[in-house]
């Protein structure tokens, strides 16, 4: 008796499971327009703190029948076609203009700190050892990006800066 | 894109088809969660079966906890307990058939085999065919029989595929586990349906194990559901020439997982099983002017059904709330005996503030026992229910970033006169960026009587003492038996030396009180003719114990295609008469050997060529006359693709048989042969 188990794993790695919400995000964001082409991309701008984690969570997966893939770049330019970027902590000082360089419907998700008050559009944050999601929507909205409300239902809607 | 629920891209545009399980690292960390998950494991690397953090659900993914903030604490493991997991691969690696010996796998569990279908398994010592203070569960329902306390092994062959992992604790679990967890824990959890999906057909033939065949089903319901359904025919034959242990097992069930809401799931869960065995009694116990070995049939059927709700709270915190029901009815030695259990558990999980993480939870079970009177083993009354009610609640308090602190308590009632409390206190600390987790703990738990301690009617012994007249030995159950009781103290260590060294030390001190017994009672004469002359043998509860050991397991993997696994038990164990005693026969079994070391090899030969060794040796047992054994188990498979794998293994290959137990009770030991068998397993 007592304490059935749980078959799903019920802890893991920080960048495990904010490699997993990036993945996720594609389910509970609509963007305005097709942009075609054969793959669908998540980009990380700057130093990757993901490991082998955002590799193996959209290993094999496709979104709308298309192949995803992840780009690295230290470029804002090379992720344009990526509908999500990442933008890691290391570009703290750079953030104003890798926000500005990049179209305004890429949905910009950040861990650093003030990151949805600067003008990202999605923060993750660490809080009692859970990941937690900000959300600037005014910067979604003006990218036309509609998230849906069950996203909204579990994240804090932060008033922020739109670059 | 969808945006009203989470899509399932791995499902999209036809069925997942199932692979194999694919050679994973599987070195485990394991964190005490006290919650409902009681443990949760982490897998260095995807487990096979385990479900990607991607395929969760938002609530899903709010809900896990972050095991650290940094990759290298990562591997941190901080259980104040003694733990141990055998994972999937562990178990398909090993080459065993039945869940028994895939329990030898882990250091500190005494599993032997006493004849084909009957086995003796305990931790911590008073192991026997009966051994009753390891608690055992299967996707939390509790498989502990509340007729003779303790686990008929031969009841539980379920396909070892089916099994995600199991935990063993050992050392007292009651504050979280209930009553009964005494000496242990081993906690069975099963796959979700939603990992196996598609079928899979699994044929073995062999020499002792002459047929297991397992057919496996699983597919998707819907967006948010997922089921499967299993059968397995288990045939053994008799431990070599003149013996009469053959046996077979037909089982098949199903599981079933939903989300229902992006926040409650459901999973449930049944199954059937039918047994036919066959056993030898050695029948000199009895003073009969008949042979003294005597063939018998043991006849079981039963079922199991089980459903659990998971409720993830908006503040991160979680309820459950679980029943099931299990019947079985089993013909042993011609006397029927029928037992149906009930039970319905709440808990909830949550953190209150930055320092506590509590949980506590609520539970029910009702059991009914039935032994058909006028045999020579019965109960008085012959029919009884028992309600056990219980509750309990444990807060891990962290009172430095690496120190915390556990404290709980359970209290539980079964009727006026047995209840109990069981608390435990429980601290870890982690140096070094939780490379090294050292911790120590007091714990106390209560075995409850079951109806063998408070009702049984056993003939020993019929003896002619003159004309018409015989003297009966008769061993006579005590309703005012009290709980076995245990206060143990621990200690460990356990440490991530580097990416391919652990070790686990635990260390133990535990004192047994009112441990059962039989005393003599004033003999009683029943008239009729025969004349009786009973002369009582009764239960009660005059022995105590102090017993002392500890566990070492060790798994090294000196490079990636080469993993080494070794394990080291040692158990002192002095067990006393009270000064109270008159003339005791312990029914305390002390059928465990003071030292157990395993050491297993696990090769990668190619990508698809694995070779897996397993060596156990088993001391002798104190005061017995069996000497210490050898087991030597082989295995070797290869993967054609990701669908197809073929092995041999061979098992017990150092000798031609080896008694491993001796006689338990009445029953005739069979041994364990050296065999061989060929395994072919296919996914599609």
């Amino acid at each position: 008796m007592t304490t059935p188990g749980n078959s799903e794993s019920q802890a893991a790695g920080e960048y495990e499971i904010k490699a997993a919400f990036l993945y996720k995000f594609f389910s509970f964001v609509q963007w305005q327009d097709d942009k075609g082409g054969a793959s669908e991309c998540i980009g990380i701008i700057g130093r990757d703190p993901f490991g082998v984690h955002l590799d193996e969570a959209v290993k094999g997966r496709t979104v709308n029948g298309r192949r995803l893939v992840v780009v690295r770049s230290k470029n804002s330019q090379d992720l344009g076609p990526c509908r999500i970027v990442f933008i890691s902590s290391s570009e703290q000082k750079d953030l104003a203009s890798i926000l500005r360089k990049l179209p305004p419907d890429v949905l910009t998700v950040g861990d650093m700190p003030e990151f949805c008050e600067r003008g990202g559009i999605v923060a993750l944050e660490l809080s009692e050892q859970r990941v937690r999601i900000r959300i600037n929507l005014e910067a979604a909205q003006r990218g036309r990006l509609q998230v849906s409300s069950r996203l909204l239902s579990v994240a804090k809607v932060v008033a922020g800066a739109i670059q | 894109m969808s945006v009203s629920e989470e899509s399932k891209p791995r499902n999209v545009g036809g069925r997942h088809h199932p692979k194999l399980p694919a050679e994973t690292a599987d070195t485990f960390y394991v964190r005490w969660n006290h919650g409902r998950v009681g443990l949760f494991v982490l897998l260095a690397g995807a487990a096979a079966g385990q479900q990607n953090l991607a395929d969760a659900s938002l609530e899903q993914l709010l809900n896990t906890q972050v095991t650290s903030a940094s990759k290298k604490e990562e591997k941190l493991s901080g259980i104040a307990a003694a733990v141990f997991v055998i994972g999937a691969e562990d178990i398909r690696r090993s080459g065993a058939t039945n869940l028994p010996d895939v329990l030898r796998l882990a250091p500190g569990v005494d599993v032997q085999q006493v004849d084909a279908s009957v086995w003796a398994i305990s931790i911590r010592g008073f192991n026997s065919r009966f051994s009753n203070k390891v608690l055992v569960t299967i996707d939390g329902r509790s498989v502990y029989s509340p007729s003779f306390s303790g686990v008929y092994w031969d009841q539980q062959m379920l396909p070892l595929q089916e099994i995600e992992r199991i935990e063993v604790i050992r050392g007292p679990g009651a504050t979280v586990w209930g009553a009964n967890a005494v000496n242990g824990v081993i906690n069975i959890f099963t796959k979700s349906a939603k990992s196996t999906q598609g079928t899979t057909l699994s044929a073995l033939g062999g020499s002792q194990t002459q047929t297991l065949d397992v057919a496996q089903f699983g597919a998707v319901a819907g967006s948010a559901g997922a089921y499967r359904v299993f059968g397995q025919f288990n045939r053994i034959g008799n431990s070599g020439r003149g013996a009469n242990d053959r046996w077979s097992s037909s089982h098949g069930g199903f599981r079933s997982d939903w989300d229902l809401t992006g926040r409650d799931s459901l999973t449930l869960t049944g199954d059937l099983f039918v047994n036919r065995e066959h056993a030898t009694i050695r029948s000199d116990w009895l003073d009969s002017p008949w042979d003294t070995l005597s063939r018998q049939q043991v006849d079981s059927w039963g079922g199991s059904l089980m459903a659990r709700w998971d409720h993830a709270t908006r503040d991160v915190g979680q309820t459950s709330m679980q029943t099931s029901y299990t019947a079985y009815q089993r013909t042993e030695f011609g006397v029927p005996e029928k037992v149906k259990e009930f039970s319905l558990e709440f808990q909830h999980h949550c953190r209150l503030g930055n320092r506590h993480d509590v949980v506590w939870g609520l539970s029910l079970r009702e059991s009914s026992t039935d032994v058909a009177p006028g045999y020579v083993v019965g109960f008085s009354p012959p029919s009884a229910t028992n309600l056990w009610l219980g509750a309990f609640i444990q807060d891990e308090i962290r009172i430095t970033p690496s120190i915390s602190l556990t404290l709980g308590d359970r209290f539980e009632r079964a009727d006026s006169l047995h209840s109990q409390d069981e608390p435990s206190a429980r601290i870890a600390w982690m140096p070094g960026a939780g490379r090294h987790t050292f911790w120590a703990s007091i714990a106390n738990a209560d075995r409850q009587p079951s109806r063998v301690d408070t009702s049984i009617q056993l003939d020993l012994q019929t003896t002619n003492v003159g004309p018409n007249t015989v003297s009966i030995l008769r061993v006579v159950g005590n309703p005012q038996v009290k709980n076995e009781q245990i206060n143990d103290y621990e200690a460990g260590y356990r440490a991530a030396l580097a990416q391919e060294l652990t070790v686990d030390i635990a260390g133990f001190f535990s004192r047994y009180h009112d441990l059962c017994t039989w005393e003599p009672g004033p003999p009683t004469m029943l008239p009729g003719s025969p004349l009786q002359i009973v002369a009582p043998l009764m239960v009660g509860n005059l022995a105590r114990a102090g017993n002392y050991g500890g566990e070492i397991s060790v798994n090294w993997s000196p490079v990636s295609r080469w993993r080494l696994r070794t394990g080291y038990s040692y158990l002192h164990a002095t067990v006393v008469q009270d000064p109270s005693a008159v003339l005791t026969t312990a029914s305390v079994s002390m059928g465990f050997p003071q030292n157990q070391i395993q050491l297993r090899s696990l090769v990668n030969l190619s990508r698809n060529v694995e070779f897996d060794q397993t060596l156990f040796y088993t001391a002798r047992l104190p005061g017995g006359t069996l000497p210490g054994h050898a087991r030597l188990d082989l295995r070797l498979s290869r993967r054609f693709g990701e669908r197809l794998e073929a092995s041999i293994a061979g098992q017990n290959l150092l000798r031609n048989r080896t008694f491993e137990f001796g006689d338990a009770y009445n029953l005739a030991a069979g041994p364990a042969m050296r065999s061989v068998y060929g395994r072919i397993t296919w996914a599609f």
